[in-house]
């Protein structure tokens, strides 16, 4: 495929659709959001084309619009949902939280070794299946942290919650997160 | 050595893998060694080294993909893109 072709609109959807789709939904959570998310991509890259100056592959380039729509659907989903301040206040109020900043001193071991199992390929679909059943705020606060890297002060800003809080939607979201990997990973 | 405390806090603000080997090391040597929070730190770090694996795998593209726009989706967008 020429350069040309590579940047026709025409071929992004058959070419790029499905990966874009992909990243906007393990970041979403939503079907029709994640939809929504890589439609606007599209239209805001036709827009945009004419400053498009080649040096990032199409995929790529468009992966950066559609990573400013996912922003922006959780900015709005996150306003629609009020985050209870006193949820978690079992954990934050334990004496092991004030004096260690940990929950428990003897969590669960993991079921299987996750660093074997990180040099697995299909490993990867089961961590992107569980990722994307973390939901509302827990999916919100994943995201911004673990996926693209934003501040305790950027996530409480945007998702409205104070550190503490985040902190225990983290803890949770990584909870889950290892509960489903343990029970789908050895049922593979 | 570094307090429980000061890891928690690294680990509540950064994704340890992008912290600078200066910062990495003493972490690392606490969980190690540890036995008040080492156990719990090293699962929060073992859940961020699958993170930072996986976004490595999506950046090349080498995750089958699960997930599909329905035709439903791909009509709608290929109309709005004609427009």
């Amino acid at each position: 495929m020429n350069d040309k072709e590579l940047t026709n609109p025409e071929t992004w959807l058959d070419e790029h659709g499905d990966y874009l789709f992909q990243f906007a939904f393990v970041r979403l959570r939503n079907r029709a959001a994640a939809e929504d998310a890589v439609q606007e991509a599209f239209l805001a890259g036709i827009k945009a084309l004419e400053r498009y100056d080649g040096k990032t592959p199409v995929r790529y380039w468009l992966r950066g619009i559609l990573r400013h729509k996912v922003v922006d659907y959780i900015r709005k989903a996150s306003r629609e949902v009020a985050v209870d301040d006193t949820e978690g206040s079992e954990i934050l109020d334990s004496l092991k939280f004030k004096a260690f900043g940990i929950p428990s001193q003897h969590p669960p071991p993991w079921k299987f070794d996750p660093k074997h199992a990180y040099e697995q390929k299909e490993f990867w679909e089961v961590f992107y299946g569980c990722m994307s059943k973390l939901k509302d705020t827990m999916g919100q606060a994943f995201t911004l942290r673990e996926l693209e890297g934003w501040s305790t002060d950027e996530i409480c800003k945007e998702l409205n919650i104070k550190p503490n809080n985040l902190w225990v939607v983290l803890h949770r979201a990584r909870t889950q997160l290892k509960s489903c990997l343990e029970d789908n990973w050895l049922s593979t | 050595m570094i307090a429980c405390k000061q890891v928690a806090k690294a680990l509540a603000d950064h994704r340890y893998y992008e912290l600078p080997w200066w910062r990495r090391i003493p972490m690392f040597a606490h969980i190690k060694l540890c036995v008040m929070c080492g156990k719990y730190h090293q699962q929060v770090v073992d859940m961020q080294k699958g993170v930072h694996d996986y976004l490595e795998h999506e950046e090349i593209g080498d995750i089958e993909p699960q997930m599909h726009l329905s035709d439903d989706a791909k009509s709608r967008i290929v109309s709005s893109m004609m427009k």
